[in-house]
């Protein structure tokens, strides 16, 4: 894989040199990794655009992320405690990705919901970052395409 | 104390030395090649701290945790933490 083809060739080559215990072709192949931050330990894969662009009607978003249990969401899209000012109970379900597309797009509520909890839930889903629950589906909203 | 944790679950497949890894909270599939499947294991076994998971990374592979390990161990994490796969508690 191109990881290996990106290590200085010094540093390779020193690597070989080095007695290792017991000199393992994986002992050596750890080392070089351990000790070559240049090289990529990483390729990510990404759905595609056009795939997440589909999906958006039947994709979902929790909110607050699965493991956030018991807290609020208030105004700014933060999770707090219950009955913290400004603050609004999570959706009892995840959101549609539909609903959030027309929520970000039009300003609309979520079907239940008040006009001040939609908006809160909104900032919050805005404030996803890659990693979270609901991120691709997020994402998938972004695309202008859509 | 920063305690290091596994942002689960994910699916794994071993092909060739390294890990093929599929993320369904992000929809993500990773390549991870040494030593990223290594700390993801270790770290499966038991959150632990960046010094603790450094010591742990250096024993398990076998090589000497000075200054430089553990700085690429940092950097290692940092990597998993932008991606999504370890969080910081």
């Amino acid at each position: 894989m191109h990881v290996e083809d990106g290590l200085p060739n010094d540093e390779a080559e020193a690597v070989q040199d080095s007695p290792l215990p017991n000199d393992p072709q994986s002992s050596r192949r750890h080392l070089l990794r351990l000790g070559a931050l240049g090289a990529a330990a990483v390729v990510t894969i990404r759905p595609g655009l056009a795939q997440a662009a589909a999906s958006v009607t039947t994709c979902t978003i929790p909110v607050p992320a699965p493991g956030t249990t018991n807290q609020w969401i208030n105004r700014n899209g933060s999770l707090v405690s219950p009955n913290a000012a400004n603050s609004y109970p999570p959706p009892s379900a995840p959101l549609k990705g539909v609903d959030v597309a027309n929520a970000i797009k039009y300003g609309t509520s979520y079907p239940g919901y008040s006009y001040d909890a939609s908006a809160a839930y909104t900032t919050y889903i805005k404030q996803l970052s890659q990693g979270t629950a609901g991120f691709t589906c997020f994402a998938s909203i972004q695309n202008p395409g859509i | 104390m920063t305690r290091l944790i596994p942002h689960g679950p994910y699916k794994t497949l071993k092909i060739d030395g390294l890990l093929l890894l599929f993320h369904p909270a992000s929809g993500a599939t990773h390549v991870l090649d040494s030593p990223m499947p290594e700390i993801l294991e270790l770290l499966e076994i038991d959150g632990c701290d960046m010094s603790l998971l450094a010591h742990r990374l250096c024993e398990q592979l076998g090589v000497e945790c000075d200054d430089e390990a553990r700085s690429v161990t940092a950097a290692r994490v940092a990597e998993l933490i932008e991606i999504g796969l370890v969080r910081s508690i």
